[in-house]
């Protein structure tokens, strides 16, 4: 009964990224092809301009990436040895866990690599040496922690924004936090975030001039299962009700302060639940109508493109105007495993070109619905962002019903390019200390590192700009 | 020789668990709503006995109650007395040659025919799971997918078992065959807690093994195992190799476990139930031809570490659930967790938000995370160790179910801080929503409270060390020791279960070497040399693997 249950409800891969029927006709497509190329070209053209790169490989943290990408074996240890890091509470624990990890034969899940030996000489090596690398590995994970994370405090992360403002960037504000099992967590996180609701817009001080419109200017990302001890998509209707509970206070806040709050999107499992209480809190009559709400569809999903229609007629139905980021995904990894270990259908497509195609027939999508939805592009693709921009030209899309964004601490000359060239760019900016952070650090590393990954293709395995710009939704 | 199946079955493809519902569906929660209705709709369900496929009423009647709301009665069952055991008995040694005698694959296919109709009925089961032993719904749901990979992991292990081996291939002249062969048989004494998937799993390994089954549920949760020993019949299983009496442990438990014409019993209950089958097994009765097998599963007072190193986020909820989930009445439930100084206090506070942030309710409303406990006593029990919590140790929570308890069998969740591993709390088994907290210097004394109890049955240690990790691999006295996880919700085939010490006797349930307490082995030698002359043409001989 259950399979039955389960296949009919996950979109085959075929079905799922299927173009819509009414699209252009095909040679309209193909000039919206010599377009994308010719922006992405343009980006690239762009792009050396802007030194500083901070992705050059010259720095430590890209160092570190770099050999990470080198070797799966050291990538695996690293990545098990930065999720413990914040729970070592002295510099003996850490020295000892240092070598644990590189040396532990339980943790040689691929083989030796070329650090095989370097753990075997830390082994044997004198305490003098095994202290510098203690302070080595110290040093390097805070700064790897401090390359994606703008502060522990909002004071510093202010003052991070402020910088970012003047140099013509947006940002949209993430608090990292715990995960919350417990209603007194749950209510301390709705504190934090009404707190930054309120008063970040103070906090930052006086607006630099000439900023691009694009809605307001205090932007805050949250996550939902944040607002409840019980995030339960089993129990739809007693978690809307209790997540709106903590959710109406932030609205209101932003409803008087004028500010703009995204909902982020987590795992699959909660997708639907997550778009249903948006939905159940706009129902709301004094919500009905306010226009700076935002959520994120993730398009590495079999069934994005379905379920992006199925949104917009929701938001439609009820002439509710929204911003709809859209993302690949960042659970690629632990989608497969969460799915594997319960025999259900993996929700994520399987195939990288797979991911940007649907990505692409995503944007369309949601540019064909540009007069109820704003559309936010966040990738650091520049195959992705170049067809963007080509779609937005093709269908007229006016400038303040589209805009760009990356996470903070990635693809800072992407970034910089896109500016130059006079789009609004975002900049995805977290706040908080490294303990509960990591989780997010270990995802931007599994990113930053991974084969599939333009950044890693375009700047550390310098793929030619033509392979990195070519249609992902045409047969290879 | 059997009643269906008369063409050679297909081969059984690889072995898969069975997939959880996901109940992020529309579909699956409507579904299971519907089966929640569907099952009310049947009740009070007639339960009789069933003897040679003969329904049989008794003047004595029990009554199945939902423990959630004592006054809805589930089922009526009827109870067997000691002379409907030595009818069945008798039943059973009849079936019992043909049986025995009918290939693997033909039995095995009655397990498959069974597990099919199962999961075309799986939201009916759990609904009824639901209602009768107080799960919520994940729960109940899992206990009837643990009870079809029961019917599909035994019938594959049978088939795989079945094959005749040659022995000893390399002398030509001799020829040895070592071949299974059933006991005869078997008494299954179910518990309650998990009310289909353990009376399942035994009873199923005992009948496709080759042997007849007499098939005793707990007297709180006779309905569910009586639906399933109707689909059994209904798959095609011959009436008389599976014979149903429900009824008082004293009475037909106790005559089930002396009749000299059984040969076998397989419990899952209390260690003091257990142990006295134990006892009773070892008499041989007039008449007996037989040493009795008994397998016994018994509990245990499970232990979670919480080491220094621990991913604080995924401990606290893990550590939640294994103790709290279905009241904590699973054999593998958390009872007791031991936390580092580094994280005591921290873990502790959490622990605590935590248990005060559970949802208490109704097993059949889906945000219920902690429904009643099985019955009056169960509850009376708990409340004793909820008080003596309260005198003798430091309450950290002590859950309000003032709400429920007119109602239905509901106990407050509860966690207490004792200060020695050899307090009450911190030793004796108590089958409830009740977690004792222990501090513990260093890993090597976390280690030493683990082990400190009579039980082995499962433990678990939440940490980033891997040397602790080895450690606790070599050193944690478990049956089942699960790192970095939750310490409850073993599956079929990759955590096979059961411990040791007094957490039991016999091979693990859903393991490789289970059905085989279910066999004898024979081995015949024949020699094939004569005048000089052996068998020349023996090339192709299966020599013993695994
Ligand atoms: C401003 C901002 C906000 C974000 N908010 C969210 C959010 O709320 N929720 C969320 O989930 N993510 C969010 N993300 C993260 C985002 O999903 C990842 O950063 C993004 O997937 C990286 O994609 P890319 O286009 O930059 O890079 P690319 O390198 O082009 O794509 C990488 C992505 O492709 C997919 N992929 C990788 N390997 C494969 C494969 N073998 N087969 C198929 N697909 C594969 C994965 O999704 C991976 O992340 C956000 C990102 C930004 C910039």
């Amino acid at each position: 009964m259950t399979e039955a249950l389960v296949s009919r409800s996950v979109i085959p891969a075929q079905a799922a990224v299927r173009p819509r029927a009414a699209g252009p006709p095909p040679h309209e497509d193909h000039a919206l092809e010599s377009v994308t190329v010719e922006l992405g070209r343009a980006i690239f053209r762009e792009i050396p301009k802007h030194a500083p790169s901070k992705i050059s490989p010259a720095r430590l943290d890209d160092l570190m990436m770099q050999l990470l990408m080198r070797d799966e074996d050291l990538r695996y240890r690293m990545l098990r040895f930065v999720d413990v890091y914040p729970a070592l509470r002295t510099a003996k624990a850490l020295g000892e866990h240092l070598e644990e990890f590189l040396t532990s034969p339980e943790l040689a899940t691929v083989g030796p690599g070329p650090f095989t030996a370097l753990a075997q000489f830390l082994g044997r090596s004198r305490p003098a040496t095994r202290g510098a690398i203690r302070l080595a590995s110290r040093l390097g994970i805070s700064r790897m922690g401090r390359q994606f994370i703008a502060g522990n405090t909002p004071e510093e992360v202010a003052k991070k924004i402020r910088r970012m403002e003047r140099e013509g960037f947006l940002f949209s504000l993430d608090l990292l936090g715990e995960f919350v099992v417990s209603e007194s967590q749950a209510d301390h996180f709705a504190g934090r975030y009404l707190e930054m609701v309120e008063r970040f817009g103070s906090l930052l001080g006086t607006e630099p001039s000439g900023r691009t419109p694009a809605g307001p200017r205090v932007n805050i990302s949250i996550k939902l299962s944040s607002l409840t001890s019980k995030f339960e998509p089993m129990d739809p209707e007693g978690t809307s009700a209790a997540v709106r509970e903590r959710l109406r206070p932030l609205v209101r806040a932003a409803q008087r302060t004028g500010a703009f709050i995204n909902v982020d999107m987590e795992k699959y499992e909660y997708r639907d639940l997550t778009l249903q209480i948006l939905l159940d809190l706009l129902d709301e009559p004094e919500f009905r109508g306010f226009p700076h709400l935002g959520t994120v569809h993730q398009a590495y999903l079999k069934d994005a493109l379905p379920s992006l229609e199925w949104f917009l007629g929701e938001l439609r139905k009820r002439g509710q105007p929204l911003t709809i980021r859209l993302v690949k995904g960042a659970y690629w990894d632990s989608e497969q495993i969460w799915a594997r270990a319960k025999g259900w259908p993996i929700p994520v497509i399987m195939d990288k070109r797979e991911t940007d195609a649907s990505y692409e027939r995503c944007l369309r999508m949601l540019i064909e619905s540009n007069d109820i939805v704003r559309t936010a592009v966040a990738s650091h693709n520049v195959r992705s962002i170049a067809h963007a921009m080509a779609l937005a030209k093709a269908f007229k899309v006016p400038a303040d019903r589209f805009e760009y964004q990356m996470l903070y601490g990635m693809a800072g000359p992407i970034k910089d390019a896109l500016r130059a060239m006079g789009y609004p760019v975002r900049i995805y900016t977290p706040c908080g200390e490294l303990l509960p952070g990591m989780a997010y650090l270990v995802r931007r590393i599994l990113e930053n590192t991974s084969n599939e990954s333009f950044l890693r293709q375009r700047f550390a395995e310098g793929v030619s700009e033509e392979k990195l710009l070519s249609d992902p939704k045409s047969t290879r | 020789m059997s009643t269906m199946l008369d063409a050679t079955p297909a081969p059984l493809g690889e072995f898969r668990n069975q997939p959880p519902t996901d109940f992020s569906k529309r579909e699956s929660r409507e579904s299971f709503k519907a089966a929640l209705a569907q099952a009310r709709a049947k009740f009070p369900v007639a339960v009789p006995l069933v003897i040679d496929g003969q329904r049989i009423e008794t003047a004595e009647k029990i009554d199945s109650v939902n423990p959630a709301q004592f006054t809805e009665v589930v089922g009526t069952s009827a109870s067997a007395s000691a002379a409907h055991v030595d009818q069945a008995v008798l039943a059973a040694r009849a079936a019992f040659r043909s049986w025995s005698r009918t290939e693997p694959e033909e039995r095995a296919g009655v397990l498959i025919a069974a597990a099919n109709l199962l999961k075309a009925r799986k939201h009916f089961f759990a609904a009824i799971a639901v209602l009768e032993s107080g799960k919520a719904w994940r729960e109940a749901d899992a206990d009837v997918d643990e009870a079809i990979d029961f019917l599909e992991f035994y019938a594959r292990e049978m088939v795989r078992i079945g094959q005749p081996r040659r022995l000893q291939h390399y002398l030509l002249g001799e020829r040895n065959d070592l071949t299974y062969h059933a006991l005869g048989v078997v008494g299954v004494i179910g518990p309650w807690n998990f009310p289909l998937a353990i009376p399942v799993g035994m009873a199923a390994a005992a009948i496709v093994a080759g042997n007849t089954v007499i098939l005793k549920p707990a007297e709180q949760t006779p309905v569910i195992t009586s639906l399933w020993v109707d689909l059994m019949l209904e798959a095609g299983l011959p009436p008389g190799v599976l014979h149903y009496l429900p009824g008082r442990g004293e009475v037909c438990g106790a005559r089930l476990v002396q009749h000299p014409d059984v040969n076998m019993i397989v419990f899952t209950g209390s260690r003091e139930v257990g142990l006295h089958i134990i006892r009773e097994a070892a008499t041989v009765r007039d008449g007996q031809h037989f040493v009795k097998r008994v397998v016994t599963e018994m509990g245990g007072k499970n232990a979670l570490i919480v080491d220094g190193s621990a991913d604080v986020d995924a401990a606290v909820p893990d550590v939640l659930y294994s103790a709290f989930g279905f009241s904590g009445q699973k054999c593998s439930a958390c009872s007791r967790v031991i936390l580092l100084e580094e994280v005591y206090d921290e873990v502790v506070t959490r622990l605590k938000e935590g248990a005060h942030s559970l949802k208490i309710g109704l097993p059949e409303h889906p945000a219920t995370q902690v429904g009643p406990v099985i019955d009056a006593d169960a509850a009376a029990k708990v409340r004793r160790y909820v008080e003596l919590g309260r005198s003798q140790a430091k309450p950290i929570h002590i859950g309000d179910v003032s709400k429920y308890v007119g109602e239905g069998f509901f106990v407050p969740p509860s966690i207490f801080t004792v200060d020695s591993a050899r307090h009450a709390l911190a030793q004796e088994e108590i089958f409830g929503p009740v977690l004792t907290v222990l501090r513990a210097k260093d890993f090597d004394e976390a280690l030493e409270i683990a082990n400190s109890t009579p039980y082995a049955l499962t433990g678990g240690v939440h940490s980033r060390t891997p040397s602790n990790l080895r450690r606790a691999r070599e050193e944690f006295q478990a049956g089942n020791l699960y790192l970095n996880r939750t310490i409850t919700g073993a599956i079929v085939g990759r955590q096979p279960f059961g411990g040791y010490r007094l957490s039991g006797i016999g091979s693990k349930a859903g393991g490789p070497d289970y059905l085989r307490q279910f066999l004898v082995a024979r081995v015949a030698t024949e020699n094939m040399m004569r005048n000089g002359v052996a068998s020349l043409t023996e090339s192709a001989v299966q020599t013993w693997e695994d």
